[in-house]
């Protein structure tokens, strides 16, 4: 009976000991190959995202902006460009006067939600009073207004004065928004323009 | 497990001091069929006095032999010389197997059988149908045993065989070296006895001569059942003293096939034995015969005496026996039935038959005689060695269990390591792809909020080119306009003259007609005061749009 029970413990006891280290490393293998897969899955997507990010940063940036960062020089620079661009047309400014004072409306009425869009940009509006003649003037509005930065043109008076010539009044209004750099840890600059 | 049918053959070897038996029986419908036989000379000065000495020698010798009658089978009987056991009768009381046992255990041990060695010992119980009607001298000693009178039961005699562990030992040495296995061990004697029993037939009575080298056994039996046993210390030894072997006897160790031809042991005649010797065993003979014949009193009319002998020179032992005890004697030739058909190796003839009683009756150990009992004095080595094995197994299942723990173990250990690996590579080259997700959004949200913005801005703009081109394109003939004046609110205001009032209305249509004018009106118009012409002044009123009503140049390409 003793040397039964011997023989009998000698078969079950391997038997269940490689049965148990069978199961655990199958078990093992298999949570391996999940991680494996996973691993390769994150791999792809860590793929594709770079891909996504070199196309992102391939395509052209947008011509047409909106806003400018605020500097100190953004005055001068747009009143320069105005001048020059009148220079070359042909045209007249004779006067101009300059108000950053209004701002953009964030919200239609009193209790309406801010625009989000609208958050942090300072309008700045210059009352130009243009002297020329009509085609003159004309190329010069139609320069304004095709030009990369957005230029809106409002508070028009177009008045015809002797010997041909024209008077335009108008409100130009650009926007600025205040200076920040954001960069990501991708390396890729954001430029806010 | 292997599902082969178990092979009936079976081996009966028997080590004699001249030289070395082996018959091969199968069992077929209950009965013994002899398959083969053979004998070969013992190696000289391998076996003194019944002892293997030369383990090595015999085991080679045995080997030759097995090759040369070509026999495959492995089981094997062995005899143990009638030296090399220790034969005792002793009175038991009459108690179950179990108990019986370990009287006959501490009976051996304090009748020293074994001559103090650990060894190995085997009993047979003697019948109880002759005890019954045994003599008076039994009572007695039945109350001693019962230790009350109320119970008439008479002690029971064993016959026990007992060797020493060394002669066991040399045994399974040899036969192992010679690739058998040892099936069982056997007293020569006895097994001569199991050979007479089967050539006397069931039911029959006689006594029983068994004699070896050293000593011959009697049996006594009535109606098949072995009433006694007992030893005398006169064998073929000394009977065959005076007889001088001859030049090829197997001492010399001949070949198989000189054994085919006619052995020298033949060439002896009767008168040579020693009749010292011869006297002193007719004597004994005759005196145990009486014994049991006066204490068994079933025995008295029997007159019938068989005899088995180990020695070919012992052939006419028969004939001076029963000429001395003027009782039928009777030598058994076990195999006589057999060689009446082709047998291997049956070349011996009746050479052979007369001394291979030994062999034949181990062979036989196997068929089912159920009047003679199995003796094993193997059997204690055997289920040492067995539990030896086994143990050896259970040790090296353990190994094989802690080699598979271990391998379980450290397979799951490096697995995990390469699980946690692999998770912090994932982890990081998802946090990577998150963070390029990240940078991607914040560049396509801050595209599209810059699209947004520039949308939303140019709501608060007008489109002034096309509005001068579409009010300057539509001026008629004889029509002019003094101002254009639009509104923060897209209300537009055109003063102008005309040279007539046609014109005026052609003008005023064609401006309707604008796309960029809505609800375009005259507000007033009136004739110019008569000193300065011939006009009519007008002023009209409409709206305009937005200048994101107009499709960007950029955006019609997209």
């Amino acid at each position: 009976m003793s040397l039964e029970r011997f023989r009998v413990l000698g078969w079950v006891i391997p038997i269940l000991c490689t049965a148990t280290s069978g199961f655990f490393i199958y078990r093992e293998n298999s949570a391996f190959n999940q991680a494996s897969e996973d691993r390769n899955k994150a791999r792809i997507e860590a793929q594709q995202a770079l891909q996504e990010q070199k196309l992102i940063e391939t395509l052209p940036e947008e011509k047409k902006y909106a806003t400018v960062e605020a500097s100190p020089t953004e005055e001068y620079t747009f009143v320069t460009s105005l001048r020059s661009m009148a220079v070359k047309c042909n045209t007249k400014v004779s006067s101009w006067t300059s108000d950053s004072s209004e701002q953009p409306r964030e919200g239609n009425q009193k209790g309406q939600q801010e625009d989000p869009l609208m958050k942090g940009i300072v309008k700045i509006s210059a009352n130009l009073l243009l002297q020329g003649s009509y085609s003159n003037i004309r190329t010069m509005i139609s320069t304004l207004e095709t030009s990369d930065r957005l230029l809106t043109l409002s508070n028009l008076v177009w008045t015809r004065e002797a010997n041909d010539s024209t008077s335009l009044a108008l409100k130009v209004t650009r926007y600025v928004v205040p200076k920040k750099d954001q960069k990501v840890s991708s390396g890729l600059q954001i430029k806010s323009s | 497990m292997s599902m082969r049918k178990k092979d009936s053959s079976i081996l009966g070897i028997e080590f004699h001091e001249s030289e070395i038996r082996v018959i091969q029986l199968r069992s077929r419908q209950s009965q013994p069929d002899l398959e083969k036989m053979g004998r070969i000379a013992m190696p000289i000065g391998s076996m003194q006095n019944g002892y293997i000495i030369a383990p090595e020698v015999v085991s080679e010798a045995l080997k030759s032999l097995l090759e040369s009658m070509d026999v495959k089978c492995t089981r094997a009987v062995i005899g143990l010389a009638g030296e090399c056991t220790n034969v005792r009768t002793i009175d038991v009381p009459p108690v179950c197997d179990e108990e019986l046992a370990v009287i006959v255990s501490g009976e051996v041990v304090d009748l020293n059988m074994t001559h103090g060695d650990q060894g190995a010992h085997a009993y047979i119980r003697m019948s109880k149908q002759s005890q019954l009607e045994i003599g008076d001298g039994w009572r007695d000693q039945t109350e001693v045993w019962m230790g009350t009178s109320s119970h008439k039961a008479k002690p029971e005699l064993v016959t026990v065989f007992a060797t020493q562990h060394a002669a066991i030992l040399c045994i399974r040495q040899v036969v192992e070296g010679a690739g058998l296995t040892v099936e069982a061990i056997e007293p020569t004697h006895y097994a001569m006895y199991r050979s007479m029993l089967k050539t006397a037939g069931s039911l029959t009575t006689f006594f029983g001569l068994m004699v070896g080298p050293a000593n011959t056994d009697i049996a006594v039996v009535h109606q098949g059942e072995l009433v006694a046993y007992r030893r005398i210390d006169i064998g073929s030894r000394v009977i065959t003293s005076d007889i001088v072997p001859s030049n090829d006897f197997a001492y010399l160790g001949p070949s198989v096939e000189e054994y085919a031809n006619e052995p020298s042991e033949a060439k002896s005649v009767p008168s040579n034995l020693n009749r010292l010797s011869l006297e002193a065993f007719t004597t004994e003979i005759h005196r145990t015969l009486y014994y049991y014949q006066r204490e068994y009193p079933s025995l008295s009319d029997c007159e019938r005496v068989l005899i088995a002998v180990d020695d070919g020179r012992l052939e006419t032992l028969a004939d001076e026996l029963a000429s001395r005890l003027g009782l039928t004697v009777e030598p058994i030739r076990p195999l006589s039935g057999s060689l009446d058909r082709p047998v291997a190796g049956t070349s011996f003839t009746n050479r052979f038959d007369i001394v291979c009683s030994t062999a034949f009756g181990l062979a036989m150990h196997g068929q089912s005689l159920s009047r003679v009992p199995r003796i094993d004095l193997y059997s204690v080595e055997r289920v040492a060695e067995e539990k030896v094995v086994s143990i050896r197994n259970f040790r090296g299942s353990i190994l094989t269990s802690a080699l598979a723990v271990a391998v379980g173990v450290a397979g799951c250990a490096l697995y995990q390591n390469q699980i946690a690996q692999l998770d912090r590579e994932a982890l990081m080259t998802n946090t990577q792809a998150s963070q390029v997700r990240k940078a991607i959004n914040t560049v396509v949200e801050d595209r599209h909020r810059q699209a947004d913005q520039y949308k939303a801005f140019r709501k608060t703009g007008i489109p002034v080119t096309e509005i001068l081109d579409s009010i300057a394109g539509s001026v008629g003939p004889g029509t002019g306009l003094s101002s254009v004046a639009v509104s923060p609110n897209q209300q537009v205001v055109i003063d102008g003259e005309s040279a007539s009032e046609s014109s005026m209305l052609v003008t005023i249509k064609t401006l309707q007609e604008c796309p960029l004018l809505t609800d375009l009106h005259i507000n007033w118009f009136r004739q110019v005061a008569p000193e300065k012409g011939t006009g009519i002044s007008f002023e009209l009123h409409g709206k305009t749009i937005t200048s994101d009503r107009i499709r960007m140049h950029e955006e019609t390409k997209k």
